[in-house]
């Protein structure tokens, strides 16, 4: 597929896919200046993977039957501890433009009675609780990661990257 | 001995080649990631994105490393299809979902309100429905061949054809992945994806990493020979549902559960005693980078080549979607693309003093774990 320079107006030939011949596998020692251009609408088409519904007032039951909690994950699934150690670490990957909220997170392990433990280590400053209130889409991702990910692994060295 | 290729790879612009990469070349890891976000493999028909990833994560995996992906929230149709017209639906794999080195991870349901435990699908009264299938660009890793013949050759109901036969089927794990509780801005969603799923168990990794590291063992590193090698022991097998639905419509293209591993939900949700015993507590399971059972990379050509329909039908049938939804679910259960503002009252959560009236949710994070009081 052929490319014009804007600038320069130099020619660029993109292909999806490249090969050299078999036949001459054993003569090549290198192949140089070969790039990858970007997808067209890269991000776009980068999908993060949940959906979700606003809990409104009156849909929530003391023994929050029907919902998915830490507790309900640990009965069922026979989790029979949540104790990680410092010997051991987890990582939740962060798509660009996606960021998490420390408050959030201190809110849910209040609310679920799980140790306060913020997030160790924060690779790209992601923990931006003010995109989080300004727009909850900004995410939601993270948020849902990290909650849960620390939920059944306390006390173990969690970083968002 | 030099090596007798070399490519120079200059791309800033791929995410996860760009995430791996550095994953790769750094000195410090985690012992678990987990990733919740997929490409469609339709969109990576270069190759080298996904082999680039896989190279690695492989690097990773001999480290000790091991890496979780969700399965997907839009069948074995994909997120392409999302809107499709049942029709125009194919089968659309997602990556790194498909990547062997990545131990990826479906949704069930049914949990939350102590039901069967089925596929989670919107035909169900989900959000979403469970990613799974087969790779179009990954063949089938050595230890994964025995049950993906198996299914293959004895499934429940025959999936319409379209699908790589020969690619890495997933995913290989599930667990519950419908009506989650989350805070988010400070408001309380219920969630449901594969999203959820997969750091629940990538936590449950943790936590036999954990006892490892204090038996003095290593980490479990890439997980998938060992769960293919228990046959899966660990899992509560899931035989009800399919993925033929995508999180908003419904497509000829998909699979059922089975006995045993499926393209839907792996062999089935994680028990964790279970899989803590196989990997903890049996000597003879700890993991290891067997580099001989690796896929050989690259594929073939033919591998590389997207499938065909082998058999076009002449004529489509009709697709009867169930959409009613679980007696259990809240009236607002319509998938919600999180693209605007919610505009309606955010449900209370407990605070010390309850009142009749919706409270406001602390805006900063309290420096010490506060006391609880009881729900209302």
């Amino acid at each position: 597929m052929p490319y014009k320079h804007i600038s320069s107006e130099a020619i660029y030939f993109r292909s999806s896919v490249y090969e050299i011949p078999s036949t001459l596998t054993e003569h090549v020692f290198a192949i140089y200046n070969i790039m990858e251009l970007p997808f067209l609408n890269y991000e776009n088409r980068f999908q993060g993977n949940y959906r979700r519904t606003l809990i409104e007032d009156g849909d929530l039951t003391s023994s929050l039957f029907g919902y998915i909690t830490p507790a309900a994950l640990n009965s069922f699934y026979n989790i029979f501890t949540n104790q990680g150690n410092s010997l051991t670490s987890q990582t939740i990957y962060s798509a660009v433009g996606q960021y998490f909220s420390s408050d959030d997170l201190a809110i849910f392990q209040f609310y679920f009675e799980i140790p306060w433990h913020p997030v160790d280590l924060d690779v790209n400053s992601r923990d931006q609780p003010s995109q989080c209130n300004d727009n909850p889409n900004n995410c939601g991702e993270s948020n849902l990661d990290l909650q849960y990910i620390m939920s059944i692994a306390q006390n173990t060295t969690t970083s968002i990257m | 001995m030099l090596t007798r290729k070399i490519f120079r790879y200059d791309n800033s612009t791929d995410a996860f080649v760009t995430w791996s990469t550095n994953l790769a070349n750094s000195k410090i890891h985690s012992d678990v990631y987990s990733i919740s976000y997929g490409v469609a493999e339709s969109y990576l028909a270069g190759y080298s994105i996904a082999n680039s990833f896989n190279t690695e994560i492989l690097k990773v995996c001999a480290m000790g490393v091991t890496v979780l992906a969700a399965s997907g929230d839009d069948g074995a149709a994909g997120y392409r299809h999302r809107s499709s017209a049942t029709s125009s639906c194919a089968y659309d794999p997602l990556f790194p979902a498909t990547s062997p080195y990545v131990t990826t991870v479906g949704a069930t349901m049914g949990v939350e309100t102590g039901s069967e435990e089925v596929a989670c699908a919107t035909d169900g009264g989900a959000l979403i429905t469970t990613g799974g299938g087969f790779s179009t660009l990954f063949p089938s890793f050595s230890q994964q061949k025995a049950v993906v013949k198996k299914y293959l050759q004895t499934p429940p109901t025959k999936a319409y054809p379209g699908y790589s036969t020969t690619g890495r089927g997933y995913p290989d794990v599930s667990l519950a992945g419908h009506n989650y509780l989350i805070v988010d801005g400070g408001l309380l969603y219920r969630v449901d994806g594969t999203s959820a799923s997969t750091p629940t168990v990538a936590g449950m990794i943790t936590l036999i990493n954990a006892a490892r590291r204090a038996a003095g063992l290593s980490t479990v590193g890439w997980l998938n020979p060992a769960l293919y090698a228990s046959g899966g022991s660990f899992a509560n097998d899931i035989t009800s549902g399919n993925n033929k639905c995508t999180s908003s419509a419904c497509c000829l293209q998909g699979f059922y559960t089975a006995p045993g591993w499926d393209p839907v939900t792996g062999f089935g949700s994680v028990d964790f005693t279970k899989l803590y015993d196989l990997l903890v507590h049996t000597p003879t399971s700890a993991p290891s980078l067997h580099l001989s059972s690796v896929p050989t990379l690259p594929p073939t050509a033919s591998q590389r080549k997207p499938v065909s329909p082998s058999v076009a039908p002449t004529s489509v049938p009709s697709l009867r979607k169930t959409s009613a939804p679980s007696k259990s679910m809240p009236s607002q259960s319509h998938p919600v693309t999180p693209t605007t503002l919610p505009t309606r009252a955010a449900a209370r959560l407990p605070t010390k003093k309850p009142t009749s009236k919706p409270v406001q949710l602390p805006s900063r994070s309290p420096t010490k774990p506060p006391k609880r009081t009881t729900p209302k």
